[in-house]
């Protein structure tokens, strides 16, 4: 074989390399890439988070003669507490519901000069 | 800026966490991976499969990247051994290299030199599968031979002698007595 026709073969066989029907970018396949580590991550943060709760549920497990104890020690002053967080549940609600808490802030605003000129 | 210094920039910022740092990293990078795992296993879509795979697992992996080769090497010395175990099991094992033709040769085996590309794709496929790879990067990557021996974890020696036998063995498909 000459050395033309040895010339001609590689560059038959460059071009065959060339043609492998990739692009120099494919946003389907990074796309692909990134929603594969995604996945990834949940599935770890998803074991990680089933790893807390399973010991905070064994440690719960564990404390409860000594949980159920103490609420028995302060059910009496706890009883006390009912009546004055509903009254504090219905002045908060009251205070919202007529918007006074937005008034006061924005009088505020006006004191302090950042409302807009109108 | 040049490739590899952009590379080097790109790896550290992956390295503090950045997946869009690791995005564009798999952008430069994936044409090369999945080009030499198409070649090595014949089996388009597994070979993207194995690519993802491949950047899944170098993603987790990079803080331990040390830098001495290029991250293109070690992109493929990872892509090369997910290659290897998932030819050892056997579902993935049915299909390879009688495999080869069928689906590279079906999907661009038209137009002039068709022949020609299923004649050199078949040659490719009768190669043993670590000269194949060794073929794969240097003669269709650009890889230099010691970087196919580190990617690939084989002798410089036996690299280069897979790149000869390889090559002699693609240029007789062409009608060439490659000595």
């Amino acid at each position: 074989m000459s050395e033309t026709g040895v010339t001609q073969a590689d560059d038959r066989l460059a071009r065959f390399w060339r043609e492998d029907g990739l692009a120099d970018h494919d946003g389907a396949f990074a796309l692909a890439v990134a929603h594969g580590l995604a996945r990834r991550r949940l599935r770890w943060s998803l074991i990680r988070l089933g790893g807390v709760m399973a010991v905070a549920a064994v440690m719960l497990w564990a404390m409860t003669p000594w949980l159920i104890g103490l609420a028995g020690r302060f059910a009496d002053r706890m009883a006390l507490l009912g009546p004055a967080a509903v009254v504090l549940v219905v002045v908060i609600s009251v205070l919202v519901i007529t918007g006074l808490p937005a008034a006061l802030l924005a009088g505020a605003d006006d004191a302090l000069g950042d409302r807009p000129p109108a | 800026m040049t490739p590899e210094s952009l590379d080097a920039e790109l790896v550290e910022a992956a390295r503090r966490g950045s997946p869009v740092a690791f995005g564009r990293l798999v952008e430069r990078h994936q044409r090369a991976v999945r080009a030499f795992l198409r070649r090595a296993c014949g089996d388009a879509a597994e070979a993207d499969d194995l690519a993802q795979e491949t950047f899944i697992a170098a993603w987790e992996r990079i803080a331990r990247f040390r830098g001495e080769a290029g991250i293109r090497t070690w992109f493929c010395g990872i892509a090369w051994r997910k290659l290897m175990t998932a030819r050892r099991s056997w579902f993935r094992s049915r299909k390879r290299d009688a495999d080869y033709v069928e689906t590279e040769g079906l999907e661009r085996g038209e137009g002039a030199g068709a022949d020609e590309r299923i004649a050199l794709e078949q040659a490719l496929a009768g190669l043993p599968i670590d000269q194949r790879a060794v073929v794969a990067l240097c003669l269709g990557g650009d890889f230099s031979h010691s970087e196919a021996a580190e990617a690939l974890g084989l002798p410089l020696g036996t690299v280069k002698s897979h790149v000869a036998r390889g090559k002699a063995r693609l240029m007789q498909t062409l009608g060439v007595d490659h000595e």
